[in-house]
């Protein structure tokens, strides 16, 4: 079975990725070990809770990640892509195949990253056409 | 391991939370999560208000970035919201929009690099530990302390006031950015790690071609002098001087942290 994984990057049902995953069975984890690593406080997590309680149809686990996987059957997870290398080490050692969907755009740019206003110069029309 | 049913009502779930979670400190978040709450903190932007004033620690900022950071509004939607609301005068607010997308790239393809020096430092930096007044908010100046009081208790900093402070830290304390951009990131809202590893990178310069510095001319200014009428140490104020003493104290081969 595959789930589509939410992680504390997409708490919003309107992003793409959750329209890309609308048969699979969604959920959220808090892994206690991911959190202490990322050295998050209260407060944090009742934000994030704030965002997963609003999202309608999510099962909500606390727990190491593999062993929920493991626990509700699940064989593959679809998640939204990310850059964030702690959660994406998070899902990739839970030990079952991973699809990375796109997030959201802000502009396209393909140059070469530097400094901020080379790369804004580049996209800046976008927003604002001369 | 365990199923949570979530609270509804968000005071029930902040204590369902807290008791799950018995070994993670800090207080209740003053801010509310979720999609809803991001919807009316975009629909207040006033992005011509934001561009005259966001300087200034009362001014009119967003106070988005939480939302940002967990996906609740994205960068297109609420640019796309500024222009349609403000036209040209949304420049500015689409500008800063863009530093978020901008380090959120550099972090795309440099990966955990961005947790060491991408660059060498263009200034003497240091490499001292955390010391407990940074970390508790007593080193006596009234406007460092009170950043710190912002970030532990609303787990929010103003702009401004992330600079001045990672400036303290770094040219002023010689502290190792990196042990201070992880405290910092953890007690942050809207911690993210490019973001906030990267700021303080441009602060500290091994990101930027030059430190961030600023004086007490430019904190009162920006505070309209709120902090320092209070300030215990006023008449020993670290920051009061000119550009060019500042740069000779903090960069000189033989300078001292204050
Ligand atoms: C030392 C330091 C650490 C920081 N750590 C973080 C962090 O962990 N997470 C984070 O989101 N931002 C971080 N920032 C950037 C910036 O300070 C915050 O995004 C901003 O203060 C958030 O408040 P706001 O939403 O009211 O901002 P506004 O001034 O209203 O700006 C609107 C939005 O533009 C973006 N933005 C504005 N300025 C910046 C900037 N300099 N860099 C990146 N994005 C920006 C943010 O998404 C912000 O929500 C850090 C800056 C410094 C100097």
């Amino acid at each position: 079975m595959k789930v589509l994984l939410i992680h504390d990057e997409m708490l919003n049902s309107t992003l793409p990725v959750f329209a890309q995953a609308a048969s699979a069975p969604r959920i959220f984890v808090f892994d206690p070990a991911f959190i202490q690593r990322e050295g998050w406080t209260m407060k944090r997590l009742q934000f994030i809770a704030d965002g997963v309680a609003e999202i309608a149809d999510v099962k909500v686990f606390k727990g190491e990640l593999a062993s929920v996987l493991k626990m509700i059957g699940a064989t593959s997870i679809i998640t939204q892509a990310t850059p964030n290398t702690p959660i994406r080490d998070w899902l990739e050692r839970a030990g079952v195949p991973v699809e990375w969907v796109d997030e959201p755009v802000f502009a396209e740019f393909s140059g070469r990253l530097t400094r901020f206003t080379p790369y804004w110069k580049a996209i800046e029309s976008q927003w604002f056409p001369k | 391991m365990e199923e949570i049913k979530l609270e509804k009502r968000r005071a029930e779930r902040n204590a369902q939370i807290r008791a799950l979670f018995p070994d993670v400190h800090g207080d209740d978040s003053v801010f509310a999560g979720g999609r809803e709450a991001a919807l009316s903190a975009l629909a207040r932007i006033d992005p011509p208000q934001y561009d005259r004033s966001r300087n200034f620690l009362d001014g009119k900022v967003t106070r988005l970035s939480p939302y940002f950071r967990h996906g609740m509004i994205t960068l297109h939607e609420a640019a796309s919201l500024a222009v349609q609301k403000s036209g040209a005068r949304a420049y500015k607010l689409v500008f800063e929009f863009a530093w978020r997308d901008f380090w959120r790239r550099v972090w795309a393809k440099r990966g955990d690099a961005i947790e060491r020096d991408l660059e060498v430092p263009k200034v003497p930096v240091g490499n001292a530990p955390l010391p407990d007044d940074i970390l508790n908010g007593t080193t006596r100046l009234a406007c460092m302390d009170q950043f710190v009081r912002d970030l532990r208790d609303v787990g929010y900093v103003h702009n401004h006031a992330r600079m001045w402070f990672a400036s303290y830290v770094i040219h002023h304390r010689k502290i190792d950015w990196k042990l201070a951009a992880d405290w910092y990131y953890g007690e942050l809202l809207d911690g993210d790690r490019a973001s906030n590893h990267l700021s303080w990178q441009w602060v500290g310069s091994t990101f930027s071609s030059k430190p961030y510095i600023f004086n007490r001319e430019n904190l009162e200014r920006y505070t309209l002098g709120s902090l320092c009428a209070t300030c215990e140490m006023r008449s020993r104020c670290p920051f009061d001087m000119s550009y060019e003493s500042l740069e000779l104290k903090l960069f000189s081969n033989h300078g001292v942290g204050a």
